[in-house]
C-alpha cells in the first residue's frame, strides 16, 4: 500500500531535525574549542549579566545595532532636555546591549561624572552624580576585565574629579562620610587584597597601580587569539601604550597628592594629618617615583651598535638624578633620559617627596600648618613663633635638596609662609629680621593673592558678620 | 453670522481685496471648507478638519473602488486607446517629475512653452489623460451596475468640481492685477484654476461622504445590541481559546516585573517612581499593542478562510455588526487586561517605591544621628521628591513676565547661552539687581504676548486662583475673605449708582442689591470679629500655661491652628547659572514674594534653591483673602553675580493633590484609546487583506503612529534634512552627510525623482496614520501631575475620529466583497 504523501514529509521533516540536531553536537564542541583558543568568550572577557543576554537575545542579529543607535540619539536629547535620570537609565541600557563595546563606558561614565554633575547646583547632588558615573566605568571594568582603560578611567575619576573640582573640599568630605564599602576600596595590584580606604586620591592610587599592573602582565583589549581578526571597528587601546609616560606616572601622582593632602585641611572639617602617617605616606610617594624612574623605557630612536646593527637604547629616568650614572650614557641616552625627565618634571616630584619624607620635612608642614591658623585667628605671636621655627628647619632642609628648593611650586608655598610671617611681626609691632630665611620670595609672594583651592583655612573661611547677603563670597584673608 | 464674522481677518482682509464686503465671509468659508491645509483654533476647527480628510479619503477610496471594480470586470483596461494613454499617461507623470528634478539641478536648462514650465505642461497632460480615463471608467461602471445612489453621487461630484473651479475662477476675477512694478505675481485665471481644482476635491469629497453617512445610518439604525454581544462574545471565546492570548500577555507581563530589575536601575531615588511609572505605562502599552495587532487582523481573514464566516453571513447580522462586534469582544479583553495590569502595577509601585521611601526616610534619619546633615537633608529631599511624584497634584500657573535690571518690563528674561531645545526653554534673572519674575494670577490678566499696545483692547488671559477652594468657607481667613467681597461689590455698585449716566431703573436696582450686601456685610463681619476673638481667647490661654504644662499648651494652640484655614502651597523648580563659582557649597537664594494685589497683603520669603528638585513654600491662607482670584508672586534672585533661570509653568500653587491610584488608571486609560483605535484599523484590514498583508499592515500603522510619527510630520513640514527616503539611502550608502549637496549623478537624479513622487504621498500618511502618543499621558502620571478628564474626553474624542472611520471603512468593504460568494 502506498503510504500517503503527508507521511512522508513528516518522515523527511522528521529525519531534517534530528540531522540538524545531530550537527549542532560537535559544531558546538568545535565552536566551544575556537572561544577556549581565543579567548572570546562571554565569560573570558568578563562578568555575565543575565539581564544583558536576555535582551540581546531578544533583539537578534542586526536590531541591536539599530535599537543602541536609537538609544545613543534618545541619550543625547535627553541630556539636552535636563532630565538625567532618563539619561542614566538609558545609557544603562546601551551597555546593557553592548557590554564590550568600551567607548560606550568612558564616554558615558565622562558624561555621567563630568558634565552631567556639572549642571546641578549643591555639591552633595554632584557628589551623588560623579559617584555614579564611578560606578557606571567600575561596571564596565567587571564586563571587560581586561581593559586598562577602563581602570584607568576609574582611577582618573577618583583622583580628578573628586580630588581636583572646584568643590573638592566639600566632595573628598562627602566621600570620607560615604558608607558605602564596595565603593571605597580596591583590590591591592600587588598583594590581591581588598583594600578599603578613606581618601578618593588613595582610591586614585590604587586603580592606576592596578591598569599599571594590568599592561605590565601584558594584558591589553585584543585578545591573544584575536590578534589577527580583522576588526570592522576595532577599539584602539588609549592607555598604556609603549612610552606612554605619563600613564606609568599616574599611581605615582595620585599618591603624592595624597600625601600633600594630608598636612592641610583638604577635607572639609577635618585638621591635617602630620607626624608618622604624613612621613609613611610621603616615603611611599617616594618609593613609587623611584619605581616610575627605574622603570626601563626605549628611546624613540634607532641607534647603531657596535656590530653595525640598528636597535633602540634603553632609558631610565631616575638616571637623570645620578650623575655619576648619567655620565657613562651614550648621548642618545643621555638626550632621552633629559628630555623625558624634564617632561615629568621628574626630578622635582622625587627631591620633594625626599624632602617632605623627612622627620625635618613634616615638622616644619606642621609648624607652617600651626602658624597659618594661629595668624588666621589673630594670634600672632603664636603665628610668628611656629613661623619662624619652621623657616628655620625648612631651610637647612632644602640645603640639601635644591631641585625642590629651586622649583616654582615650592617658591610660592614658602613664599606665602615668609609674606605671612613678616606681617605677623609687623602687627606685633617688630621689624623683618635680618637674617629673614627665603627673603628672596617675598617679592612675587607680596603681589600673588591666589589662594590654594583644595585647602579650607585658605577658602572656605568664617562669612564676615557684616555681609548683608547670604552667600555672599567673602574674600580669603591673605 | 457671527460665527462667519469671527473667521480668520486674513481672508477677508489679504486674499479678498477685490470682493465686495457683504460676500467676504461666504467667500473665505468657501475657502476654508475647501481647503484642507486651512483650519480655525479650537474645537470646531478640529472638527472640520477632520471632515474634510475624511471627505477626501471617502473620495478617493469610492473612486479607486469604482476603477478597480471596472478594471476588474472588464469595464475598463481592454486595451482601447483611451488605456494606452493612461499608460502613457503615468510615464509621462515620472518623467515630468525627473525633468523637474534635472531642471533643478541644473543638468539641463529650464524651458517654458507659453509662459508654462515645461515639466508642468507635462504633468498636466498626463492629469488631464488620466482624469479622461478615470471618468470613461466611472460613468462606465456605475451605468453597467444601474445604481441610481451612485449615479447620483457622480453626478453631484461633477457638479462639485464645476463648483470649485467656478469659483477659484470667480475669485481670480474679482481680485485685481498687482500694481505695475510689484514684484509680487498677481492672482491670476491659472491660479483660480490651480485652487479651484484643489478646493473642488474636498467639495466632490464631501458628495460621497454624504453617500457614506446615508448608507451607515441606515445600517446603524439596524444594529441590535444582541447580536453585538454574541459577535463579541464569540470574538473573546476565539481569542482565548484559539490563541490564549490574554493568558500569554499576563504571564509576559508579570515575567519582565519579576526580572524588572536585571533591566532597569533607578539612578536616583527621587526619581524612581517617575522611571517605574513611565516603564510599567510603556510596559503595557508595547504588550496590548502587540496582542492588538496580533488578533485583530487575524480574525476575520480566518473565519473567510475557515469558511465559518459562511453561517454567519447566512443569519441576520448585518456587517457592520460584524465590525463592530469584532472591536467590542477585543476590547472588552483589553478591558480586563487593562484592569489587571493595573492591579498588579498598583500593588508593585506600593510595595517597591512605597518601601524606597521609607528605606530612605530611615536613612536620612540614620544620617541625622551620625550628624551628617548634609546627608540626610539630601535623603529627606530625595524621599519628598518621590512622594510628589506619587501623587496627582493639581498645578495653577499665572501667566510669567519679567523685570530687567532697571526695573524695565519684559516678555522673557536673559538667554545665558543654554540649550534651548528643551520642553520649556528658559530665562533667567540677575542676582542682587531689580530684575524680577512675575508670575499674575487673575479672572483676565493682560496677554503679555499680545501685541495690541492699548491695554483696555488687550487680550484676556483666565489665570484665577481658586480661593474659594483653598480657603475653609468657616475659617477665620474665608470669613474675611467673604467681608471683603461683599465690601467690594457694595463700592462697585456704589460707583455705578454715583455715574449720572445711570438710568433711575438701575440705580434703584444698585440700591437695592447696595442694601442687601451691606446686611450680609454686617453678618459676615460680626461672625469674624467672633471667630477672630475665640482664636485670640485660646492663644493667649496657651501663651500663659506655665512651661511644665507644654503638652496643654499645644493642644490648644492646635485647636486655634483648626480655626485658621490651612496654608496654600506654591511648588518651583528654577535652574541656577552661575558666573562666578561664589563662596563654595553656598546655594543661590530667591526671593519669593506673595502679593495680594486688592489689599496689598504680602508675603515675603528668602529661599535656598535646590536645582532640580521640587522647591516648596508655605504661604499662610490670610494673603488670599480680598484677592478676587487675583495674586502676584515676585520672585527674584538674591545672590549677587548668580542667576535664576524660570518657565512659566516653573512656579505654580499647588491646587490640590489628588490620588496617585485614580491618576494612574488615566495613563492606562490612554493605552486603553490607543489599543481601541488599533483594533479598528486592525479589523478593518482584515476585512479586505489575506492574514499576513492584513497583519503587516496593522503593524506598519502601528509603528508608523507610535515610533515614527515625528518623521511623518517632518514628511509633511518638508522640513527632513538630507532630502526624502530615497536620497537618504544614497547618502547612507556613499557616508555622505545631511546637509551637503550631492552630484547629480543619475543616480541621484533616480533617488530625487522617484522622491518627489513619494514625499508627497507619505507626507499625507499624516492624516490617516493615528498619532498614537497623542492619547499617551503616562508622562504627565509618572511626573506626579493630575490629568484632567476633560484631556481624557478630547483624547477619546481623538480615539474615535480614528477608530469610527477605520471601522465604516471596513463595514464598506465588507459589503461589497463577496464573502459568501
Amino acid at each position: 500500500m502506498k503510504a500517503a504523501p503527508n507521511q512522508y514529509r513528516k518522515l523527511i521533516y522528521g529525519l531534517l531535525i534530528v540531522i540538524l540536531f545531530g550537527a549542532t553536537i560537535p559544531y558546538t564542541k568545535w565552536l566551544n574549542e575556537e572561544k577556549q583558543r581565543r579567548d572570546l568568550g562571554e565569560a573570558a572577557i568578563g562578568q555575565v549579566d543575565t539581564g544583558s543576554f536576555m535582551l540581546k537575545l531578544a533583539l537578534l542579529g542586526g536590531f541591536r545595532g539599530i535599537y543602541v543607535n536609537a538609544l545613543w540619539t534618545n541619550a543625547e536629547e535627553l541630556k539636552k532636555e535636563h532630565d538625567w535620570d532618563g539619561l542614566k537609565s538609558t545609557v544603562d541600557m546601551i551597555t546593557k546591549l553592548q557590554p564590550h563595546f568600551l567607548s560606550i563606558w568612558t564616554f558615558q561614565s565622562w558624561n555621567l561624572a563630568y558634565n552631567v554633575s556639572v549642571e546641578w547646583d549643591a555639591p552633595e547632588d554632584k557628589y551623588d552624580w560623579i559617584k555614579k558615573g564611578i560606578q557606571f566605568v567600575k561596571e564596565g571594568v567587571s564586563k571587560n576585565k581586561r581593559s586598562p582603560d577602563l581602570r584607568w578611567d576609574t582611577a582618573w575619576t577618583y583622583y580628578h574629579k573628586l580630588g581636583f573640582a572646584d568643590e573638592s573640599i566639600i566632595l573628598r568630605r562627602l566621600f570620607h562620610d560615604d558608607e558605602d564599602e564596595d565603593f571605597k576600596s580596591y583590590i591591592d595590584a600587588k598583594t590581591g587584597v581588598r583594600q578599603f580606604k578613606q581618601d578618593n586620591f588613595q582610591l586614585g592610587y590604587g586603580w592606576f597601580a592596578d591598569a599599571v599592573a594590568l599592561v605590565d602582565r601584558g594584558e591589553d583589549r585584543a585578545q591573544t587569539g584575536t590578534r589577527d581578526v580583522e576588526f570592522v571597528d576595532p577599539t584602539p587601546q588609549r592607555k598604556g601604550r609603549p612610552g606612554d609616560l605619563a600613564f606609568r606616572s599616574m599611581p605615582a601622582h595620585a599618591q603624592t597628592r595624597y600625601a600633600l593632602s594630608l598636612e592641610k585641611m583638604s577635607t572639609l572639617d577635618l585638621p591635617a594629618t602630620f607626624g608618622e602617617v604624613a612621613m609613611s605616606e610621603w616615603a611611599n610617594a617616594h618609593a613609587e617615583w623611584q619605581d616610575f624612574g627605574d622603570y626601563t623605557w626605549m628611546s624613540h630612536n634607532l641607534v647603531r651598535d657596535a656590530e653595525g646593527n640598528l636597535h633602540k637604547e634603553p632609558v631610565k629616568l631616575d638616571d637623570d638624578t645620578k650623575p655619576e650614572v648619567y655620565k657613562k650614557l651614550t648621548e642618545n641616552q643621555q638626550y632621552w633620559t633629559s628630555r623625558w625627565a624634564d617632561q615629568m618634571n621628574y626630578r622635582y616630584w622625587k627631591d620633594r617627596c625626599a624632602a617632605e619624607m623627612t622627620k625635618e620635612g613634616v615638622e616644619a608642614r606642621r609648624l607652617f600648618y600651626e602658624g597659618t591658623m594661629a595668624y588666621k585667628r589673630g594670634e600672632f605671636q603664636t603665628a610668628v613663633d611656629r613661623f619662624k621655627q619652621g623657616l628655620d628647619i625648612w631651610k637647612e632642609l632644602l640645603e640639601k635638596h635644591k631641585d625642590y628648593r629651586n622649583d616654582d611650586f615650592n617658591k610660592k608655598d614658602t613664599g606665602l609662609v615668609v609674606k605671612r610671617y613678616v606681617r605677623a611681626l609687623r602687627q606685633l609691632g617688630a621689624s623683618e629680621p635680618k637674617d629673614l630665611p627665603f627673603r628672596e620670595l617675598m617679592t612675587v609672594a607680596e603681589k600673588d593673592d591666589t589662594p590654594d583651592p583644595f585647602d579650607q583655612t585658605e577658602m572656605l573661611e568664617p562669612r564676615r558678620s557684616d555681609s548683608g547677603t547670604p552667600g555672599r563670597t567673602s574674600a580669603p584673608g591673605r | 453670522m457671527s460665527l462667519l464674522a469671527s473667521l480668520p481677518v486674513l481672508f477677508s482682509q489679504f486674499v479678498l481685496p477685490g470682493v465686495e464686503g457683504r460676500l467676504r465671509p461666504y467667500i473665505a468659508w468657501g475657502i476654508l471648507l475647501g481647503d484642507p491645509g486651512l483650519t480655525i483654533p479650537g474645537i470646531l476647527g478640529g472638527v472640520l478638519l477632520w471632515v474634510k480628510v475624511v471627505s477626501l479619503l471617502c473620495l478617493i477610496t469610492w473612486v479607486a473602488g469604482w476603477v478597480s471594480s471596472a478594471l476588474k470586470d472588464w469595464t475598463m483596461g481592454r486595451f482601447t486607446w483611451l488605456d494606452y494613454g493612461a499608460l502613457g499617461a503615468i510615464i509621462l507623470g515620472i518623467s515630468a517629475a525627473a525633468l523637474q528634478i534635472l531642471e533643478q539641478t541644473q543638468r539641463i536648462k529650464v524651458y517654458k512653452i507659453a509662459n508654462i514650465y515645461s515639466h508642468d505642461l507635462l504633468a498636466l497632460i498626463a492629469i488631464v489623460i488620466l482624469f479622461l480615463w478615470v471618468e470613461s471608467g466611472l460613468w462606465r461602471a456605475i451605468a453597467r451596475e444601474k445604481k441610481r445612489i451612485d449615479t447620483l453621487v457622480l453626478v453631484g461630484i461633477h457638479m462639485a468640481l464645476a463648483l470649485g473651479i467656478a469659483f477659484g475662477l470667480y475669485l481670480a476675477s474679482m481680485t485685481p492685477p498687482p500694481p505695475p512694478g510689484s514684484k509680487i505675481p498677481g492672482y491670476t485665471w491659472r491660479n483660480g484654476i490651480v485652487d479651484g481644482a484643489r478646493w473642488s476635491a474636498t467639495y466632490m469629497g464631501y458628495v460621497v461622504f454624504l453617500r457614506v453617512i446615508l448608507m451607515a445610518i441606515g445600517e446603524l439604525l439596524r444594529v441590535r445590541a444582541r447580536r453585538l454581544t454574541s459577535i463579541a462574545l464569540l470574538s473573546i471565546t476565539e481569542s482565548v481559546r484559539r490563541m490564549w492570548a490574554p493568558w500569554v500577555v499576563i504571564t509576559v507581563f508579570l515575567v519582565i516585573l519579576a526580572f524588572t530589575h536585571w533591566f532597569l536601575a533607578p539612578p536616583r531615588i527621587a526619581e524612581m517612581g517617575r522611571i517605574y511609572v513611565s516603564t510599567l505605562s510603556f510596559l503595557c502599552m508595547i504588550l496590548l499593542a502587540v496582542m492588538v495587532t496580533i488578533l485583530t487582523p487575524l480574525s476575520i481573514p480566518h473565519d473567510i478562510q475557515n469558511q465559518t464566516i459562511y453561517t454567519v453571513v447566512s443569519k441576520p447580522v448585518r456587517r457592520i455588526e460584524l465590525i463592530w462586534g469584532r472591536m467590542i469582544g477585543f476590547m472588552a479583553i483589553v478591558t480586563v487586561l487593562v484592569v489587571v495590569f493595573y492591579s498588579i502595577s498598583l500593588l508593585y509601585l506600593w510595595r517597591n517605591v512605597g518601601g524606597a521611601i521609607r528605606d530612605t526616610e530611615a536613612l536620612a534619619s540614620k544620617e541625622a544621628q551620625a550628624g551628617r546633615m548634609t546627608q540626610a537633608n539630601q535623603l529627606r529631599d530625595q524621599a519628598d521628591q518621590l512622594r510628589n511624584r506619587m501623587s496627582a497634584r493639581m498645578p495653577i500657573e499665572g501667566s510669567l513676565t519679567f523685570l530687567d535690571s532697571k526695573g524695565t518690563r519684559h516678555l522673557v528674561g536673559i538667554d545665558v547661552g543654554g540649550e534651548q531645545s528643551m520642553k520649556r526653554p528658559r530665562s533667567h534673572i540677575e542676582g542682587a539687581t531689580a530684575a524680577t519674575a512675575i508670575w499674575t494670577y487673575g479672572p483676565a490678566v493682560p496677554d503679555p504676548f499680545d501685541p495690541e499696545p492699548d491695554p483696555r483692547r488687550q487680550r484676556r488671559l483666565s489665570r484665577p486662583v481658586p480661593v474659594e477652594t483653598l480657603l475653609d468657607p468657616d475659617s477665620l481667613e474665608g470669613l474675611l475673605n467673604r467681608v471683603l467681597n461683599v465690601r467690594y461689590l457694595i463700592r462697585s455698585a456704589e460707583e455705578e449708582r454715583n455715574d449720572p449716566k445711570v438710568t433711575p431703573a438701575r440705580a434703584r436696582q444698585l440700591s437695592a442689591s447696595i442694601d442687601r450686601n451691606r446686611a450680609e456685610e454686617k453678618r459676615a463681619t460680626s461672625a469674624y470679629v467672633k471667630l477672630k476673638s475665640e482664636i485670640d481667647e485660646i492663644e493667649a490661654k496657651a501663651a500663659a500655661l506655665p512651661a511644665d504644662r507644654a503638652a496643654e499648651a499645644d493642644s490648644l494652640r492646635r485647636q486655634a491652628e483648626a480655626l485658621h484655614s490651612r496654608p496654600f502651597t506654591l511648588e518651583m523648580s528654577f535652574n541656577v547659572y552661575r558666573t562666578t563659582k561664589g563662596r563654595i557649597g553656598d546655594p543661590v537664594y530667591a526671593q519669593v514674594k506673595v502679593v495680594n494685589p486688592v489689599t496689598g497683603a504680602e508675603k515675603d520669603n528668602i529661599i535656598p534653591i535646590r536645582e532640580y528638585y521640587t522647591n516648596r513654600l508655605v504661604i499662610p491662607a490670610g494673603v488670599l483673602a480680598g484677592s478676587l482670584n487675583a495674586l502676584r508672586v515676585e520672585v527674584r534672585c538674591m545672590s549677587r553675580t548668580q542667576y535664576l533661570g524660570m518657565a512659566e509653568g516653573d512656579l505654580y500653587i499647588l491646587g490640590k493633590s489628588g490620588n496617585f491610584g485614580a491618576n494612574f488608571f488615566k495613563g492606562l486609560l490612554g493605552v486603553w484609546l490607543q489599543a481601541m483605535v488599533l483594533t479598528a484599523i486592525g479589523v478593518f484590514a482584515g476585512t479586505f487583506l489575506s492574514w499576513p498583508v492584513a497583519l503587516l499592515t496593522t503593524i506598519f500603522f502601528f509603528l508608523t503612529g507610535e515610533v515614527f510619527f515625528p518623521y511623518l510630520l517632518e514628511f509633511s513640514n518638508q522640513s527632513l534634512l538630507g532630502g526624502g527616503p530615497f536620497e537618504s539611502m544614497l547618502r547612507m550608502i556613499a557616508h555622505e552627510n545631511q546637509m551637503s549637496e550631492m552630484t547629480p549623478t543619475l543616480t541621484v537624479i533616480t533617488a530625487k525623482t522617484l522622491d518627489s513622487i513619494f514625499n508627497p504621498v507619505m507626507a499625507r500618511l499624516v492624516y490617516i496614520v493615528p498619532n498614537f502618543s497623542a492619547l499617551d499621558v503616562s508622562n504627565t502620571v509618572s511626573h506626579g501631575y493630575y490629568v484632567p478628564w476633560m484631556l481624557m474626553l478630547s483624547n477619546g474624542l481623538l480615539a474615535l475620529a480614528y477608530a469610527v472611520p477605520f471601522s465604516i471603512a471596513g463595514y464598506i468593504i465588507l459589503k461589497n466583497r463577496e464573502v459568501a460568494a
